[in-house]
């Protein structure tokens, strides 16, 4: 499965992501054994076993100690909507997922809105398409 | 005879006289019939029995192959002309530059197995599409492909990826930094093959 075939999917799973990695508290886990994204990769592998996004989520809340992270319903659905997909991609592409997650929550951290994050997420998938397709013509 | 089928010990032409035997039967390496066979002799430590045929004697050629230990120990490229030991640096050199055909190669990690039994009736007649052993395992190289795979793998080592991230194609978080997304979901497509695992193992 590829990523490039499915941008817009994946920004939405990236901003799904990382509302969540923001949300967690990082200080309540030992770091002597793991990284943060050792834990969250862990965490997201685990919990993609799962059938449904919403189960998905509910399951890595508990591996997160989180209550109820502030995600947009119409995103959840969104996603419910492609849960397969979603999920396979979830699975596959854990690591990349991680470091886009962790990258959208320092972005929310200085109040970036939603389709903000979303574009820049798409044209960094497409651009090096782009640049890649650039060198080809030359 | 025009119409000979090559087997692999056929480029092994006996090195010393003593190589030629007394024993007519047929050999139970490459299953052809000899008046030159040799007693079976392989000692108690042999382990690659189900390898072989059935048979009562060893050939000259297959006898040269099979009891000269620098085969065992080594890789090689084998044509009708010479057969050439080459180290590991030179690996990905002569897998994507094979010999003019009929040729055979064997690829060895461990340098102590008997891969090449596998490899007696798998003579090469083409470039571009050929069977290699490593080790136990036959692996068929498409040049083309193997070209591409060692294209993409030394980017990625001159990044600094590791080996076993290549062979895995599960590349830590960090890596997505520097790495365009494209060169890392064509290593997910290739990290199921053998023809890879071959090829990230020769790069540097």
């Amino acid at each position: 499965m590829r990523l490039t075939e499915h941008p817009e999917l994946t920004a939405e799973i990236c901003y799904f992501l990382g509302k969540v990695y923001r949300n967690v508290d990082w200080g309540k886990f030992s770091k002597a054994k793991a990284t943060t994204y050792d834990i969250f990769q862990h965490r997201i592998r685990t919990a993609a076993n799962k059938n449904s996004i919403s189960e998905f989520l509910s399951k890595l809340c508990d591996g997160l100690n989180l209550q109820a992270p502030s995600i947009p319903v119409e995103l959840i659905e969104k996603l419910e909507f492609n849960a397969d997909t979603s999920l396979n991609m979830i699975r596959k592409w854990s690591q990349y997922f991680v470091y886009r997650s962790s990258n959208v929550s320092k972005k929310l951290k200085t109040k970036m809105s939603y389709a903000e994050i979303k574009e820049e997420i798409i044209n960094s998938i497409l651009q090096k398409n782009q640049n890649k397709n650039k060198k080809k013509i030359i | 005879m025009k119409n000979k089928v090559l087997f692999l010990s056929d480029f092994f032409e006996p090195s010393k006289e003593d190589m030629y035997g007394e024993l007519e039967g047929s050999c139970i390496v490459c299953g052809r019939s000899t008046e030159q066979g040799h007693k079976i002799d392989y000692s108690a430590n042999f382990t690659k029995w189900n390898l072989l045929q059935a048979g009562n004697c060893i050939c000259p050629n297959c006898y040269e192959l099979t009891r000269n230990q620098d085969y065992r120990r080594s890789m090689w490229v084998a044509t009708k002309e010479k057969i050439t030991r080459f180290k590991k640096e030179n690996m990905l050199e002569y897998i994507l530059n094979p010999p003019d055909p009929p040729f055979g190669i064997y690829l060895t990690k461990t340098w102590q197995k008997q891969g090449f039994f596998k490899l007696i009736n798998k003579v090469n007649y083409s470039k571009k599409s050929y069977f290699t052993a490593l080790d136990m395992q036959i692996i068929r190289v498409d040049l083309s492909l193997a070209k591409e795979m060692a294209d993409i793998g030394q980017k990625l080592r001159e990044k600094r990826v590791t080996k076993e991230e290549l062979e895995t194609g599960e590349l830590y978080a960090h890596r997505y930094k520097e790495i365009d997304l494209s060169l890392v979901e064509k290593v997910k497509e290739y990290a199921k093959q053998k023809l890879w695992s071959l090829i990230v193992y020769a790069i540097d």
